[in-house]
Parts: structure tokens; C-alpha cells; sequence
């Protein structure tokens, strides 16, 4: 039982601890009204050797779609041959008090990309205030800075707008992998397996473009464009791949949900086929020096449109097109795998990390480098398609023949 | 000679005490005092008309004595007030005493006294007949489903409603005369062998010790019965339902009827008593349950919603997502004052409100309205002064301090939120989790009467504490 206290003990006690607390001082304490997020960060090279960093400050009452006056959501400021890790210097052009935990994504010049990754990376990821699921993304032919230097209708801010293009992307059709920094740390820690990142690039001009004017047009002025993805050897840059390219990377990978293609059938025509859900099987093996990869894809999809004469009002016609999908995905993969092989000689699919979780024994001999014999596997691609529906339709609209 | 010797001092007797009466009231105009024969006695009948109803004085006191023929009946065995107790006023309750001592505050209890010429004895009747307020609907404590019943100002309607409810004969009231001035009945209520004995001596002892002056609610008494220091969170229950009443008393608990309060104690109470309301127990349990969490949500909310505003706005801004950041930024632009002196602002504008309202009179309650939502909600938003974000923080906060059942728990719990603002606004989340932290070290130091405060049942923690 709490036992009586006289008042003036209590007081006294209250008065001590109370004394305490505003003596903390409040250091951390930051207003949201006078500080600023940064959104975006683009890091590019001059010619010389220098870094220039590109930020991406917002306008918080403008990038409120009810609450702005016409001015530009975010501005961009660049300091030239400091490090990130020196962000605060930035009050040297900006007013406000700096929050950077909201970064949404860091954009990386090719050529920086091409000399190595890492030490960039170690800025981001020592800070507490970076999260792992920021999007990181290589630039491909244009400054990273550029792709910053676009707006968009409804306010919308370069940064958010890349961000959510590259997730839906993904998950809708799969042209681009996931590409957030905590891909990297994977792709770094993780045996027999490559770093890919997504790969990004703009059109048009951006003279035009960053001008808040831009967005009174029905036309973009200029449009973000997502390639593919940058291919990673440790971590510097090798190449690029295409989007296609990339999505079967992602379906081996077992990373793409939806998709769709179209697959040729008899007589040069061809059928969508819109894909609801992928499953690929694995299964690594080493056949002496050489690695032997099964790849199993299956999936299920409906028919989005079909040209040709398939009487789909039948069985027979669904798996007709099933096989037809089986041929060209099989083909399709098998094409992938071998320019991989050929062009980058990088295991960007983990097959390396599926033999190194299934048969460790067969791995250890080549942890060293596990790429020089990812170049000699063979690889066998089976596909096995459902089709559940075609649709509203089933055959396509034509007149009987009389 | 003898005789009226006899009479002389009969006479005289009743003119003494008619003196001292006069004297000892101070010729209060109350005091009636009303010259009477009864059987042929000259006598005098008194009483205070503020504690009785003429009518029923008439109907049962006087008509009796003075239609009934009493001189020819038979002095053997009685004398003359001990028949009239017996065959006149039966049923009445009555007593007999020689000394007139204790008359002024036997009448002030609502007896009636009659003095006869040439009885020895006096003649107490218990007239008390008062006016009540009629049994009504609780305004505290509403229920949609339930009775509707309220406990009334007068302790014998409050039995009444106990009693009508528990027909047991287990259940007692015990009664104690507290306040050195007032003498107010209060009476303590529990069913013999559901309540502990010890426990039962200690809240005895405690009314037994009560040293106050005057007693008009039982909101003095609580201090009384709680346990020794200061607790932020109530330890004494109340309620105005009598429904919620008994069924703490059939739960072994401890019930203090005041007399001229309509809300009656309950002792020990634990912390999830004030999370209950007597609904719960009327309607579909998976309801009930969900209700009750709904419940803790809300005093969550109510204690923490405005520190936790202030402590992650100010200091740990990556724990906001960034959409909603940008919103609450966007709102705060211009906002002269930082967050945690917005708050308060709002809250001690809210804590007005509140006043006002519970203050004034009925009449104008509408302006206070317009004022507090209109200047406050509004215009002070307008005007840039607050922000959106806060008035939303603040009236959520406000709103679920007052989802509590138990309005005495919703308004005590109301100061650490002040706390926890301060120490959030100092020290960011971790003040806040510390001064979470002190509350819940000093939750689970309360006990009553050595029963923990925050078991959730009373049975259970009744008998960890006995083992």
C-alpha cells in the first residue's frame, strides 16, 4: 500500500523531477513547420572527379492537392563535391531544417555505377534515418540529376512519381526487379547470386520539362522512362538488359505476379495471354564442372485477345494455345538465360544460391566463383500453362459463313 | 392536595419542556408545539414541520389519540402510553423514555414527541415523512438496454432499490451517523458471507474514524475509503444504477449509501470495473467484449493521443508515413507556435469548454456551443493559429476520455495526459513511454485493502491475495 507522503516532500520530489525533464533541453526537437523532407536524391559525376549531389526538397503547402497556389512541389538543389554524408551543409543554400527520413529514392548515374557501388551505399546505409526499402535506381544514358528535373500534373513529384511507376511496373507487367537498397545488401550477402537494380532513363527536353508551365500540356513535355534493369558484377556496372529480358529474369526469380504476352500460334497469328499467377520450380545440380539447371514454369493466365482460328468453345482449342505458350515461354526463358550467359556471364537468377541451399557439397568448390561456372550451365526450360478462361468470349466475333 | 400537587408538577413539567424546547431551537419557526388532550389529560404534542407532512400527522397521530375513547379503558397492566403505543399508534414506530435529554435531536430525526400531564414517560413517534424526488433515470450512466432506474437523494429509497433487487436475506445495512454538524445517515451494505469480514471491519473502522465536519455527497467520503496517498485513478467506485450496484454487492463487494446522494460507493473497486458498464451484461457478449476493448482503446487514446502527437511530430518525424507527414507539415506552415504549446492551447481551451458547460446554467448552454465549436474548431484553425491535425488530436483525445462508463474515472485520469504532454514534448516518445512506464509502476502499487488494483477479476484477486 502506498503509504502516506506529506505534501511537501511530495512537492519537493515533483519539483526535482520536474526540473529534470525540461532540462533534457528538447535537442532533437525539430518543428515540421520549419523543416523540409528530402524526397529524392540523385548522384551524378562531373567531368572531372567530383560527385554532384542532386537533392530533392519539397514544398510541403504545394505538394497538398488541395492546397496549392501553382508553385512547384519540390525544388532541387545540387552541391558539387561534398559527399552525401555532408547533407546538413545544404542550409547553405536552403532555409529550412533538413529531415531526410523520408527519402524515397536515390537515383545513381551510370557512370558512377559503373565504378562501383559501395561506397555510396555505405553512406546510405549507416544512417539510421535511410531505410532498406528505398528505391535504388541506375540511370541509363541521361544524369541522374535530370530525371529529378520533371513534373508532373496534380503536383505530383518527380520522386513519388518514379517510385510508384517502378512498384506498379513490377508488379504488373514485371519489366523491371525489385530495386530497393536492401536488394543490394541481399545481393552482396547472399551466395551465387548477381545484383540486378532497375534501370530508368527520361525523354524529351528538359529545358521544357522542369518548367511548372510543362504540365499545362496534354502532351508530357517529357516522360520517365523505365528500361530494364543494370546488370551488377559485385557491385559495379556491366550492362544493361531490356525489359523484356528483365521480366523473365523476375520469372525465374519467382518474383513476377502478372504479366501478360503474346504468343504466337498457327499461321503468324498470335494470342495475349494475361497471366494471374507464376510459380517457377528449380532445381540445380552439378553435373561434374557443369552446372545443370531445370527450370519448371508454371502459371495461369486467361486469353486477353486471339487472332487466329482457335475454337476456343472447345477444349481442344484452350490447349492448343496452352501448348503454343509452352513452346515460346520455354524458348523464351531458354533465350534469356543464354544471353546472360554469353553477354554478362553474372548469375543474375540465383541459380547459384539455389544449389548453394540444396546440395552445399556440390557448391563449395565454386564459392570462389561461382559465375565462371554459372557460364557453362545447361539449361532446360519446360513450361507448363493453364489457361482457365477466355474471357467475356469465347470465339471471335465473325459472321457465319453463308 | 396530593392530587394536584401531581398536577401542579405535570403541568409544570409540560411548561418546562416547552421552555427548554423553545430554548434549545431558538424559536426556529419549525418548532410547533401544539397543546393536546388526550383521555382526558392535558398534553402536549411536538415536532418539526420541515421533517413531517401535516397530513400525515393528522391522518396517523392525532386523529387517533383524539377520536379514540381512552377514558374508560383499563389501567391494569399498562399505563396510559403503553396502551396508546400498543392499541393506538400500532405499527407505528414509537419508543418510551423518561428523559428528555435527547428530545431536540430525536425531533430533529423527524420523531414527534407527546408529553401528558400525568405520565411519567414521554412518547416519541417516528413521523418522518419527506420529500423525495421521484425514482428517475440516471444521468450519469446511461444505457441503452437496462433499467432505467437512478438512485435518488433519500438513503431509504436507495435500500429500497438494493433491496428490491437482492431478495435475500443476507443482505444487510448497517447504519453510521457521520459529519459532527450534519449527522448524516450513511449506511453501509453488503451481503453477510459474500463479503470478507476483515474487510468489512476496516471499512467499519474507517467510517467509525470519519472526522468530517459536515457530509453531503458521498465524493467526500471516497477519500475515506481509499487507500493511503495519492492515486491518480480512482479507487472507489460509484454509480447511480442500482443494477451496477448489486451486482458488485453480490460480487463480494463493499456498498456505502450516503444519505442525500444519489451515488452510492462501492469498495474495493479495481481498475477494470471502471471499464465496465452494467450493459455489458445485458446484451450479446461478443459485443460486450468488443465494446469493452473499444473501451481500453479509448483510454489509451485518451492519455496518450496528444503526448504521442506532440513527441513524433517533434522529434521522430520517420515514424510518420510520408504522405501523412507531408499533410500535417503542410497544415503546420504558418502555425506561429510549436507543437507541443498548440496543444496545450487546444486543450486548456477544450478543458474551458468543458468547465463551462458543466457550470452554466441550462439556459444558455447554446452559446457556449457556438462559441466553443465555432471560435475554437473553426476559426482558430482559420486564423492559422492551430493546426487541422491538433483540433482532430485534441477532440479525439477529449472524446475518448469520455467513453469511460464512470465519469469520476474519465475526469481523474484526465491529468496525467497533461503529464505525459510535457514529458513527450521534452523528451520525444521516450518521455513518453517513461511517463507510461511511471503510470503503470504506480497502477500496480495501488491496492485497496490489500486487493490489487488492476486484477480484472475480483474474485481472482481476492484470492491471490488471501493465499
Amino acid at each position: 500500500m502506498l503509504r502516506f507522503i506529506p505534501l511537501i516532500q511530495l512537492l519537493r520530489t515533483l519539483l526535482l523531477a520536474g526540473m529534470c525533464v525540461p532540462l533534457a533541453g528538447c535537442w532533437d526537437m525539430i518543428e515540421v513547420s520549419r523543416s523540409t523532407l528530402i524526397t529524392g536524391l540523385a548522384i551524378d559525376k562531373d567531368g572531372k572527379k567530383n560527385d554532384i549531389v542532386t537533392f530533392e526538397v519539397l514544398n510541403t503547402s504545394e505538394a497538398q492537392p488541395h492546397n496549392q497556389s501553382g508553385g512547384a512541389p519540390t525544388t532541387l538543389y545540387t552541391s558539387e563535391g561534398d559527399s552525401v554524408a555532408d547533407l546538413e551543409r545544404l542550409n547553405e543554400k536552403l532555409e529550412r531544417q533538413i529531415v531526410t527520413s523520408h527519402n524515397q529514392i536515390i537515383l545513381i548515374d551510370e557512370d558512377i555505377a559503373r565504378e562501383g557501388l559501395s561506397q555510396y551505399i555505405d553512406i546510405l546505409q549507416r544512417s539510421r534515418y535511410v531505410r532498406e526499402d528505398v528505391t535504388l535506381l541506375i540511370t541509363h544514358d541521361v544524369p541522374a540529376s535530370r530525371l529529378l528535373k520533371v513534373v508532373y500534373p496534380g503536383n505530383m513529384y518527380a520522386s513519388l512519381k518514379i517510385r510508384s511507376q517502378v512498384e506498379n511496373y513490377h508488379e504488373r507487367w514485371g519489366g523491371v526487379p525489385i530495386s530497393q537498397l536492401f536488394n543490394y545488401t541481399q545481393a552482396t550477402l547472399t551466395e551465387g547470386n548477381s545484383l540486378i537494380l532497375g534501370a530508368i532513363t527520361a525523354t524529351g527536353d528538359p529545358q521544357v520539362s522542369q518548367n511548372m508551365d510543362s504540365v499545362k500540356s496534354l502532351v508530357p513535355k517529357s516522360t520517365i522512362l523505365i528500361t530494364g534493369s543494370a546488370v551488377f558484377r559485385e557491385d559495379k556496372l556491366i550492362g544493361f538488359i531490356g525489359a523484356n529480358d528483365t521480366r523473365y529474369v523476375n520469372m525465374i526469380r519467382n518474383q513476377l505476379s502478372n504479366t501478360s504476352f503474346a504468343v504466337p500460334i498457327a499461321d503468324g497469328k498470335s494470342a495475349a495471354i494475361r497471366y494471374k499467377h507464376w510459380d517457377t520450380e528449380l532445381s540445380v545440380v552439378m553435373n561434374g564442372d557443369v552446372p545443370h539447371v531445370k527450370i519448371h514454369l508454371s502459371g495461369e493466365g486467361q486469353i486477353a485477345s486471339i487472332l487466329g482460328d482457335v475454337p476456343l468453345d472447345e477444349v481442344t482449342g484452350f490447349q492448343q494455345v496452352e501448348q503454343a505458350a509452352d513452346r515460346y515461354l520455354a524458348d523464351q526463358v531458354q533465350a534469356t538465360v543464354n544471353k546472360i550467359q554469353t553477354k554478362f556471364g553474372v548469375d543474375v537468377f540465383g541459380f547459384g544460391q539455389h544449389l548453394y541451399r540444396h546440395h552445399y557439397r556440390q557448391y563449395l568448390p565454386f564459392k570462389k566463383d561461382w559465375n565462371s561456372a554459372f557460364v557453362r550451365a545447361k539449361v532446360d526450360v519446360t513450361a507448363s500453362v493453364r489457361i482457365t478462361n477466355s474471357d467475356l468470349k469465347t470465339s471471335r466475333l465473325k459472321k457465319e459463313p453463308s | 392536595m396530593e392530587k394536584s400537587n401531581a398536577s401542579h408538577s405535570a403541568a409544570s413539567k409540560i411548561a418546562r419542556m416547552k421552555e427548554s424546547l423553545e430554548l434549545q431551537f431558538g424559536h426556529s419557526d419549525d418548532l410547533a408545539l401544539y397543546p393536546l388532550r388526550v383521555a382526558g389529560q392535558e398534553g402536549l404534542l411536538c415536532f418539526l414541520t420541515t421533517m413531517t407532512r401535516s397530513t400525515s400527522m393528522m391522518d396517523n397521530v392525532v386523529k387517533p389519540l383524539v377520536i379514540q375513547d381512552l377514558s374508560g379503558i383499563s389501567r391494569e397492566e399498562d399505563d396510559l402510553m403503553t396502551h396508546i403505543r400498543k392499541h393506538v399508534l400500532a405499527g407505528l414506530t414509537t419508543q418510551l423514555t423518561d428523559r428528555s435529554e435527547g428530545l431536540a435531536q430525536k425531533l430533529g430525526l423527524g420523531f414527534a414527541a407527546i408529553v401528558l400531564e400525568g405520565e411519567p414517560n414521554l412518547l416519541l413517534i417516528d413521523v418522518k415523512d419527506l420529500e423525495v424526488r421521484a425514482v428517475s433515470e440516471p444521468t450519469t450512466q446511461n444505457v441503452v438496454r437496462g433499467p432505467k432506474e437512478g438512485f435518488t437523494e433519500s438513503a431509504t429509497t436507495n435500500m429500497s432499490l438494493i433491496r428490491r433487487r437482492i431478495i435475500n436475506d443476507k443482505l444487510r445495512f448497517e447504519k453510521y451517523e457521520l459529519g459532527e454538524q450534519t449527522r448524516t445517515e450513511v449506511y453501509l451494505t453488503y451481503v453477510e458471507g459474500e463479503a470478507d469480514e476483515r474487510m468489512l471491519d476496516a471499512v467499519r473502522q474507517r467510517l467509525n474514524a470519519c472526522s468530517l465536519v459536515s457530509l453531503f455527497d458521498s465524493g467526500s467520503l471516497e477519500s475515506l475509503l481509499s487507500p493511503e496517498g495519492i492515486q491518480l485513478f480512482p479507487t472507489v467506485y460509484n454509480s447511480e444504477r442500482p443494477d451496477a450496484i448489486c451486482s458488485l454487492l453480490l460480487d463480494q463487494r463493499i456498498g456505502v449509501i450516503v444519505s442525500g446522494s444519489p451515488f452510492v460507493l462501492i469498495t474495493p473497486a479495481l481498475l477494470h470495473d471502471f471499464f465496465q458498464s452494467p450493459e455489458d451484461r445485458y446484451q450479446w457478449f461478443v459485443l460486450s467484449h468488443f465494446v469493452r476493448t473499444i473501451r481500453y482503446i479509448a483510454f489509451f487514446f485518451s492519455i496518450c493521443m496528444p503526448a504521442l502527437y506532440v513527441a513524433i511530430t517533434s522529434y521522430h518525424q520517420e515514424l510518420i508515413p510520408t504522405m501523412l507527414l507531408t499533410s500535417i507539415a503542410a497544415q503546420r506552415e504558418g502555425i506561429p507556435f510549436p507543437a507541443v504549446i498548440e496543444i496545450f492551447l487546444m486543450e486548456l481551451s477544450f478543458e474551458l469548454l468543458r468547465e463551462a458547460s458543466t457550470r452554466m446554467p441550462r439556459i444558455v448552454g447554446p452559446s457556449i456551443a457556438i462559441a466553443g465549436a465555432l471560435v475554437l474548431g473553426e476559426a482558430a484553425v482559420q486564423a492559422g493559429i492551430v493546426s487541422n491535425i491538433n483540433v482532430i488530436v485534441v477532440s479525439l483525445a477529449a472524446i475518448s476520455s469520455y467513453v469511460a462508463p464512470i465519469y469520476s474515472f474519465a475526469s481523474n485520469i484526465r491529468l496525467s495526459r497533461y503529464a505525459l504532454i510535457v514529458f513527450g514534448a521534452c523528451l520525444g516518445l521516450y518521455g513518453v513511454i517513461a511517463g507510461c512506464a511511471f503510470l503503470m509502476i504506480h497502477l500496480s502499487r495501488i491496492e485497496t485493502y490489500g486487493i490489487p488494483y488492476v486484477f480484472s477479476r475480483y474474485q481472482r484477486a481476492r484470492n491471490k491475495t488471501t493465499c
